[in-house]
């Protein structure tokens, strides 16, 4: 079997069998990427996912060899959902941190616990529409981490942010998130 | 390092929950949430929204799909 580092080169050149060999094992996270991030348009995901490797095969010959295949493709795949969702760009209200008081009823406890709560289908349904409300630059980090299981760093590397503002942006789209689906789980 | 009120340490509580915090901070964080029921629920509300989060099924993408993208690739 080819090495990566083969593929690339032969893909480099333009051979598309190669290509394909090389992204196969990264398609499922471009295409739960997508899924996510354009929450409840399934149409937006699949044009995503493929404009994604259809973009890739064209700036391959531009990839330096020292960088990470996944992380190029994150980023790829990123700024394609970014440019769909970019006139949403404002802050996430998250009331517990836009109000100056300390324990406003928000601070309210949840009986149920984590996978009771996930196979729940109003719930799933509810974290989509939710994801769809978050400002598609908090809602990118949000998936990165807490979805596609990146670390900081590495959400970091694919956004073109700092950690500290990796962090910041993941703070507040869960906290956005806990407000949103605090009715649900109190339902 | 005062002790931290409630809104000082919400801005930290993700960090706290990821393990990406200072030592001397997490100490602070534990501390004070030993006397607080609120901020206890709080975290635990956050804890779970990030589990919920993580446990999100999977989606893959369908053969169909997979042979689109590769039947528009220049041959």
């Amino acid at each position: 079997m080819a090495s990566e580092t083969e593929l690339i080169s032969r893909s480099q050149k333009g051979d598309s069998k190669a290509f394909s060999a090389l992204v196969a094992k990264y398609e499922d996270k471009i295409f739960n990427l997508a899924h996510k991030v354009c929450a409840g348009l399934p149409a937006e995901a699949e044009d995503v996912y493929q404009e994604t490797f259809l973009t890739a095969f064209k700036k391959l010959p531009r990839f330096r060899a020292d960088a990470n295949l996944g992380t190029w493709l994150y980023r790829i795949a990123s700024n394609l959902c970014w440019m769909r969702f970019r006139k949403k760009r404002s802050e996430p209200v998250v009331p517990i941190l836009d109000e100056d008081s300390d324990h406003s009823p928000l601070w309210r406890d949840w009986s149920d616990g984590p996978e009771e709560l996930a196979r729940k289908k109003t719930l799933r349904e509810a974290v989509t529409q939710a994801l769809a409300d978050l400002p598609v630059d908090y809602r990118l980090v949000v998936v990165l981490r807490d979805i596609q299981g990146l670390s900081a760093p590495e959400t970091a590397q694919v956004m073109k942010l700092s950690v500290a503002a990796v962090k910041s942006r993941l703070h507040r789209g869960r906290l956005f998130l806990r407000e949103r689906l605090d009715g649900v789980v109190k339902s | 390092m005062k002790p931290l009120k409630c809104r000082q340490l919400l801005k930290h509580l993700s960090s706290y929950l990821d393990r990406e915090i200072d030592p001397a901070l997490c100490r602070h964080i534990e501390s004070h949430i030993q006397g607080c029921r609120p901020c206890v629920a709080f975290i635990s509300t956050l804890k779970k929204t990030v589990a919920v989060l993580k446990r999100q099924p999977a989606a893959a993408p369908p053969a169909r799909l997979k042979q689109a993208w590769r039947r528009r690739l220049p041959s």
